[in-house]
C-alpha cells in the first residue's frame, strides 16, 4: 500500500512538429542547400511551377501535409503521444460527495477540478494511497499532498497525470522534448546549446544523422538546430541530441537560414496543437513559408520573401502579446500584415 | 479598527517592451499613490555562476536591485534590497533548479507610504508571473500603529508620519483553511519588518488585523491572474 509517486515532466500538448515533412523535404535534395533562398527556389521551381497561380494551394498543401496525423512518436512515453491531445482544457466534473473529480475523497475547501486555475500554495489533492501517479511541471509532492508550484491551470489526463499548463516564457527541460537551439559555443566533442531552460544543453557532435569522425557538420556560433532532448534534470545539465531514431525523418538537425525569434512556451504549444492552428492555415493562404516551433519557445521561420518571414513572426507575435484572438480576429490580423 | 485598505492596482507583464527574453516576469503595483514596478529574470545560469568555483553549491541566489524614482542608489534602497533578497529566499520552492540565479529589478516610481510591502507584493506578482517554483502565494501588507493604540492598514505617508511604529508582515497563504488560534494567528508569517517603538500587544494586534488583510491581497492576486488565465 505505498503509493509512489513518479515525477516527470509532462509537456501538455502534442510536441508533433509541424515542420516534419518540409524539413524533410529539403533534406532530400542535399545538393541544394548551399544557399537558403537557393534550394527554397528549387523546391518551388520544381513542385510550384505546374501548379503556377496556386501559391496557397502549396503553402496549404506543404502546411497539412505536415500537420497530417503521423504515427505516434513510438520511442516516446506513449501516454502523451499515443493519442491525439487537444488544446480544449478537461470538462469540469461535479463533485457528488466531498471529493474531488478525480474520485479521491479530499478535505472540504481544498476541491480543485481539473481546467480551474491555480495559484502556488493550492493543495490540489491528497497523495492516492495505492497505486501510482504521475505528475508533471508544476506540481510537487508535500508530504501527504500534492501541491501548486506554478499559477497556471491544472490539467489532466486519464488515468491519473496531472500537470499545471503555464504561459510562461522560461522553458523547463523535459525528455523527448523537440526544441529550437542556439549554438552558444563549440568545443571539440561538445556543443553547447542555448534552449532557453534554467542550464544550456550539451549536444555531442556525433549526434547528427550521417556524422562521422571524419563528417562532423561544422556549425557556428549563432545557428540555429531543431534537437530532441535525452536528459533532463534537475540537477544536471540537459543533453540534446539531433538524431532521428523513428523511420520517419523528423527534420532534427541544423537550420540553414531562415529567422530566429522568441515567444512563451504557451504559445508555442498552442501552435503545435493537434488540430492546426487557425494563425498557421491563415498565414498559409497568404504566404509560403516554413516553420519550425520549439515547445521551448524558441521558432525558426524561413520563406521565400524576407517579407513573408516577417510577417509570419509579426503574426506570431501579435498572438502572444494580445492573448488568444477568435478565428475572425485572427483573419484580420493576418490580412492586415500580409497586406503592408 | 477598520479594514480598510487603499486601492490597490496590479498591472503583470508590463516590461514586455523591448522584445521577450529580457525580462520574464514583470508586474507594477500601484497602492494609492505608491507605485513600484518590479522585472524577474530567472532561474538562470547566469557568467558568474558559470564562473564561480563553487558550482558545488546547492543553493539558487538571489540578486535584487531597487532604484529609487530619483537620484543614485542609497542606504535606503539598499534595505530595501536585502528583504526583498531574504522575501523571495523565504518562498521559493525546492523545486527550483539549484546553481542558478534570480535576479529582480525594482523600480520605484512614487514613494507614498507602505514602500516595503508594495514593493513585495510588485515582487510576488512579478514572480507569479515568471513561473518561478513558489512554496506558495506569498503576501505583504503595511501597518501602521498610532499612539492611542488604532492599526491602520496601508498608510501613506502623512499617516506614517503620525504613527510611533510602522510595521511591514509577510504571509504565506497555504490551501487549507486553519481554525483561526491564538497559536495560528500569527501562523504563516514569515518576514515581519517594524520601524519605531510601539507596546508589544501593539504589534501581535497588527499581526493579527495584518493577516487578516493578507487574505484580501492574496485574493486580489488570485482574481488577477485567473482572469488573465481565463481570456
Amino acid at each position: 500500500m505505498v503509493a509512489t509517486v513518479t515525477v516527470s515532466c509532462v509537456s501538455s500538448i502534442s510536441r508533433r512538429p509541424v515542420v516534419g515533412v518540409p524539413m524533410a523535404v529539403m533534406r532530400m535534395r542535399p545538393r541544394s542547400l548551399e544557399s537558403p533562398w537557393g534550394s527554397l527556389l528549387g523546391v518551388l521551381l520544381e513542385e510550384v511551377l505546374p501548379t503556377l497561380g496556386e501559391r496557397a494551394t502549396r503553402a496549404a498543401r506543404l502546411f497539412r501535409h505536415g500537420a497530417a496525423p503521423q504515427a505516434p512518436l513510438r520511442h516516446a512515453r506513449a501516454q502523451t503521444h499515443g493519442k491525439q491531445i487537444t488544446c480544449d482544457p478537461m470538462p469540469v466534473k461535479a463533485a457528488a460527495t466531498r471529493s474531488n473529480s478525480f474520485g479521491d475523497p479530499i478535505p472540504m475547501g481544498m476541491e480543485k477540478h481539473a481546467g480551474s486555475f491555480v495559484m502556488p500554495g493550492d493543495a490540489v489533492m491528497q497523495v492516492p494511497g495505492e497505486g501510482s501517479m504521475s505528475l508533471g511541471s508544476g506540481l510537487q509532492q508535500c508530504k501527504d499532498v500534492i501541491k501548486v508550484t506554478k499559477a497556471g491551470v491544472l490539467k489532466h489526463q486519464a488515468p491519473r497525470r496531472f500537470w499545471i499548463e503555464t504561459r510562461h516564457q522560461r522553458y523547463v527541460p523535459a525528455v523527448d522534448d523537440l526544441v529550437v537551439g542556439t549554438i552558444l559555443q563549440t568545443q571539440s566533442d561538445n556543443y553547447t546549446v542555448n534552449i532557453g531552460g534554467p542550464a544550456p544543453a550539451q549536444l555531442p557532435v556525433l549526434e547528427f544523422t550521417g556524422a562521422t569522425r571524419r563528417n562532423k557538420p561544422m556549425l557556428k556560433v549563432g545557428d540555429p538546430v531543431y534537437a530532441r532532448v535525452t536528459l533532463a534534470h534537475r540537477d544536471i545539465d540537459p543533453m540534446v541530441s539531433c538524431v532521428d531514431e523513428s523511420a520517419k525523418s523528423k527534420g532534427l538537425g541544423p537550420l540553414k537560414g531562415g529567422y530566429v525569434f522568441t515567444c512563451s512556451t504557451g504559445t508555442a504549444r498552442s501552435l503545435l496543437c493537434a488540430p492546426p492552428c487557425v494563425l498557421l492555415t491563415e498565414l498559409g493562404k497568404h504566404c509560403a513559408y516554413d516553420l519550425a516551433v520549439g515547445v521551448n519557445g524558441t521558432i525558426w521561420v524561413s520563406s521565400q520573401s524576407p517579407r513573408d518571414a516577417i510577417a509570419v513572426k509579426m503574426a506570431i507575435e501579435h498572438w502572444d502579446r494580445d492573448g488568444q484572438l477568435d478565428d475572425r480576429g485572427v483573419r484580420s490580423l493576418v490580412k492586415e500584415l500580409c497586406q503592408e | 479598527d477598520d479594514m480598510e485598505m487603499r486601492p490597490a492596482k496590479i498591472k503583470m507583464g508590463v516590461s514586455k517592451i523591448g522584445g521577450l527574453g529580457k525580462v520574464e516576469g514583470s508586474a507594477s503595483w500601484m497602492c494609492g499613490k505608491t507605485i513600484v514596478v518590479a522585472e524577474i529574470k530567472g532561474p538562470e545560469v547566469t557568467s558568474a555562476i558559470s564562473a564561480a568555483e563553487s558550482r558545488r553549491d546547492i543553493e539558487v541566489a538571489v540578486k535584487a536591485v531597487v532604484k529609487p524614482t530619483v537620484g543614485l542608489i542609497t542606504e535606503r534602497e539598499h534595505e530595501i534590497e536585502e528583504k526583498i533578497v531574504r522575501y523571495v529566499q523565504g518562498i521559493l520552492d525546492f523545486s527550483c533548479p539549484p546553481r542558478t540565479a534570480i535576479t529582480t529589478i525594482v523600480q520605484i516610481v512614487s514613494d507614498d507610504g507602505s514602500l516595503l510591502a508594495t514593493t513585495l507584493n510588485a515582487v510576488s506578482v512579478a514572480l507569479l508571473d515568471a513561473g518561478v517554483p513558489l512554496y506558495a502565494c506569498p503576501a505583504a501588507v503595511s501597518l501602521g500603529m498610532e499612539k492611542g493604540g488604532r492599526l491602520l492598514l496601508d498608510p501613506d505617508r502623512s499617516e506614517e508620519q503620525h504613527c510611533e511604529a510602522t510595521s511591514t508582515h509577510c504571509f504565506l497563504s497555504e490551501g487549507e483553511e486553519e481554525e483561526s488560534s491564538e497559536a495560528a494567528a500569527g501562523s504563516g508569517l514569515f518576514l515581519s519588518s517594524t520601524t519605531g517603538a510601539t507596546s508589544i500587544s501593539n504589534v501581535l494586534a497588527g499581526v493579527a488585523m495584518a493577516k487578516q488583510a493578507s487574505v484580501c491581497v492574496v485574493q486580489q492576486m488570485r482574481d488577477l491572474l485567473s482572469h488573465d488565465y481565463q481570456q
